[in-house]
């Protein structure tokens, strides 16, 4: 799924996986560093195992995603909580072996948006639905 | 930025998003290696996301705009 991701402080283009069985909303170390996030200087936060490796989960307010709509329109939507993947240890090798692995739209983003998932991988068609919830 | 050029920022990136899919493949001839794609070409290969990012710095493209792929190297796949 590809969106912006803004913040005050980034803005890019970000290709990510979305991962039903995550609970958090995660930019990659690979989209922060492509952003020129100072990962460096972001070793802190909640601790997390990700494929094998450990993370910081870095935490950044006031973030927002806007995606492309089906009718050409864009639409955003703010991430009260948007974890950054900062390895615990950062040199050249762990670099390189964190580098494949994607961001993530967890469950905490789809249910603060009321967006429902479709995913159909015998005919190759995933999307995100807005649900309208009647009151 | 305007939400007109948002939006075909967007659009490119869907268009580059379902070429990289098409083209799987044909990328794992650049496993271990991190790629760059812009409008349906690999504009840069490197090693490393560090020497990718200075190898686009040199070409005067910005990486926050562009769709950037590490290749698992073979024989890796990464279930989360």
């Amino acid at each position: 799924m590809s969106f912006v991701a803004r913040s005050p402080r980034f803005f890019g283009v970000v290709e990510a996986l979305i991962d039903t069985g995550s609970p958090f909303t995660v930019l990659s170390t690979l989209d922060a560093m492509k952003m020129r996030l100072p990962i460096k200087s972001m070793r802190k936060g909640e601790s997390v195992s990700l494929a094998g490796f450990r993370f910081f989960k870095h935490n950044v307010k006031n973030a927002s995603f806007t995606f492309r709509t089906q009718g050409d329109e864009s639409i955003s939507f703010e991430v009260k909580d948007l974890g950054i993947l900062v390895p615990t240890k950062i040199d050249k090798k762990t670099l390189r072996d964190v580098e494949p692995i994607p961001s993530i739209i967890g469950n905490d983003f789809l249910e603060d948006h009321n967006l429902a998932l479709f995913f159909n991988p015998s005919q190759k068609i995933t999307y995100l639905e807005e649900v309208r919830l009647d009151t | 930025m305007e939400n007109k050029e948002l939006r075909a920022r967007l659009e490119k990136l869907d268009q580059e998003s379902i070429w990289l899919n098409e083209h799987y493949d044909e990328l794992q001839r650049f496993q271990g290696k991190v790629i760059a794609v812009k409008e349906g070409k690999i504009i840069a290969v490197q090693e490393s996301l560090e020497e990718l990012l200075e190898d686009l710095e040199r070409k005067n493209e910005d990486p926050a705009f562009l769709l950037i792929q590490a290749i698992p190297p073979e024989n890796i796949a990464f279930i989360l």
